[in-house]
């Protein structure tokens, strides 16, 4: 038995933490953490925006006309 | 790259005479097929384990229960089970989930469809071989990694090709900014298919493959199945509120301390073992340190539902992401805690480890995927769930049974961690002292399988599109007017105004 494969997997922790540093070294010079808080609102907009329901279909209103009544009901009563 | 407001984007609707659809529709619907299968399949496998679950289960009340077939027995059903989990259900769910939340968040349509259809057929075939080949016998006999090296021929293509679809989707996005959900999915992506080739390359052998096995097994659960679920949980909680993320600073925190931390952590479950002390050291460090993503991502996310906790009673969708978030908590300080030398000597090779393992696997991992699905299949089938009531049954029994399934078997686990370290304690005693727990365990995991095909039932009809089309959303309740308006963190109806962006 030989310890020596262990190597690699030392090697593989210390290439691993040194791409991790130099993706976020890139990632911050490029510019992707700038004006940081407000690209959580990004998810948003006129569509589905702040504060409105987001939990349900896109478009209810959509080519096929709906059949029956939405399904909410006291599932839980 | 280009305008993060995509409304120029140009996709063709198949009804000419319905409105120009928004750029959510049209990325909604590239994925339709390539998610709809690899959610199709991890709910297959998913049931598939969890039969199998259920017979390794019971052999510990009906210990002479199929004895007499060779591919019946616990040493083989056990591990089949462990692997159509975590390959068939939880892998195949993470990419779908993933695949939809990629091109959702990159603000294009998929790309490289072909290549994830070639992906699902190859990944089904790889676990069928890899399930029959456990059961028939040729396990590897390595944790994690029972399955023979030729079902893995046909996983890490299937795996190279997601890469491909997706590398292809992000050169052609339309979002100047990568949301923090895109950034642990990116990350899933590439450490997934590493890990597995690192791990297969036949180079390990005796103590150093112990501990390659379980630097994998433990990096599989943190980098390649954790990072989803987070994904999932950063998108859909603040969407279904309505108000984004409580700190987006700290999210980011979070993120590059698991990059940098998780990696080193796995040797640690090789306390006591013959593993060089100074690795395993190293990895109880790093576990210690785990606990800061985990406390950044436990303090943002209770933070962002703060004000909120009573739409839990009416959306599925956040119903389960938040159970499986707050289940991400417990679950990791769990696991930092049980890193540490003088708590392992108790709860190693104990009930207690498979205990925690399910917290992670299912509580965390799984839940927030069934909620992700939630949301998900309407969007991509245009077609709503067809019963809030079966929904319900499903977070109840899976909820229920995960929760009896974790505090028996940890219980259990401790009582019989101390026995074991009693000399005086009789091994018979504490075997039969364990059986309590292990009915526990039992009723618990019939109770999840009966969520389970409750659940694919749900799935098949809105695959199908079965039965009459609802027009509106699937909560459990009816809402009453105004809950979902209210869009402060404050629990008011102020709601924070959109930032200025540069």
């Amino acid at each position: 038995m030989s310890y020596a494969p262990l190597g690699l997997l030392l090697a593989v922790l210390v290439i691993g933490a040194a791409a991790t540093l130099t993706v976020l070294f890139y990632a911050s010079q490029k510019g992707y953490f700038r004006n940081l808080e407000a690209e959580a609102y990004m998810i948003f907009d006129e569509d589905e925006p702040l504060g409105t329901p987001q939990d349900q279909v896109l478009h209810p209103s959509d080519d096929r006309p709906p059949s029956k009544a939405p399904p909410a009901s006291d599932g839980e009563s | 790259m280009s305008d993060p407001t995509p409304s120029s984007l140009s996709v063709s609707t198949t009804d000419p005479g319905s409105a120009p659809p928004a750029w959510r529709r049209v990325v909604d619907r590239s994925t339709r097929g390539p998610v709809a299968a690899f959610i199709a399949s991890a709910t297959a496998w998913l049931l598939i384990g969890s039969l199998l679950a259920l017979i390794a289960s019971f052999k510990f009340q009906f210990p002479d229960w199929w004895t007499e077939q060779a591919w019946l027995t616990f040493g083989r059903v056990r591990p089949a089970h462990l692997n159509t989990m975590i390959y068939g259900w939880i892998s195949m769910a993470g990419v779908g989930i993933g695949t939809w939340l990629w091109a959702r968040l990159l603000k294009t349509p998929l790309r490289g469809q072909g290549l994830l259809w070639t992906s699902i057929g190859l990944w089904n075939v790889g676990m069928v071989v890899g399930t029959i080949g456990i059961l028939a016998g040729y396990s590897r006999a390595i944790e994690w990694l029972e399955m023979p090296y030729v079902a893995f021929a046909f996983i890490v293509p299937a795996l190279l090709l997601v890469v491909a679809s997706f590398l292809l989707t992000l050169r052609e996005r339309n979002a100047q900014h990568l949301y923090i959900s895109v950034w642990y999915l990116g990350a899933a992506i590439l450490w997934g298919p590493f890990l597995i080739i690192a791990i297969l390359l036949p180079i390990f052998s005796g103590v150093p493959q112990g501990t390659a096995n379980w630097w994998y097994a433990h990096n599989i659960l943190g980098l390649w199945i954790t990072p989803p679920g987070l994904a999932a949980a950063y998108y859909f909680i603040p969407k279904v509120i309505g108000r984004p993320v409580y700190s987006y600073h700290l999210s980011y925190l979070g993120f590059w301390t698991l990059a940098l931390f998780y990696n080193w952590a796995g040797v640690h479950h090789l306390v006591g073992g013959p593993a060089p002390q100074w690795v395993v050291t190293v990895s109880i460090a790093f576990s210690a340190m785990m606990m800061v993503p985990v406390i950044v991502v436990a303090v943002n996310h209770h933070m962002t539902v703060v004000g909120h906790f009573e739409k839990l009673k009416y959306s599925p969708t956040l119903r389960f992401v938040v159970f499986g978030a707050m289940s991400y908590t417990a679950v990791s300080l769990q696991g930092s805690l049980q890193s540490f030398r003088y708590w392992q000597e108790v709860t190693h090779f104990t009930h207690y480890t498979i205990a925690h393992s399910h917290l992670g696997v299912y509580a965390f991992a799984t839940m927030i995927a069934f909620g992700s699905i939630y949301y998900i299949m309407p969007r991509v089938m245009d077609w709503e769930w067809g019963s809030p009531r079966l929904i319900s049954l499903h977070f109840w029994t899976t909820g229920l049974g995960v929760g009896a399934y974790f505090t028996a078997l940890t219980i259990g686990g401790v009582i019989q961690g101390f026995q074991l370290l009693d000399p005086d304690v009789a091994f018979l005693k504490i075997v039969e002292d364990t059986q309590p727990w292990l009915i526990v365990r039992s009723v618990s995991g019939t109770l999840m399988t009966v969520g389970h095909i409750v659940f694919a039932y749900l799935l098949a009809r809105i695959i199908l599109k079965s039965g009459a089309r609802p027009d509106g959303p699937t909560y459990f309740h009816p809402v009453p007017e105004g809950t979902f308006q209210v869009a402060g963190g404050d629990g008011t109806s102020r709601a924070p105004a959109t930032p200025e962006t540069d």
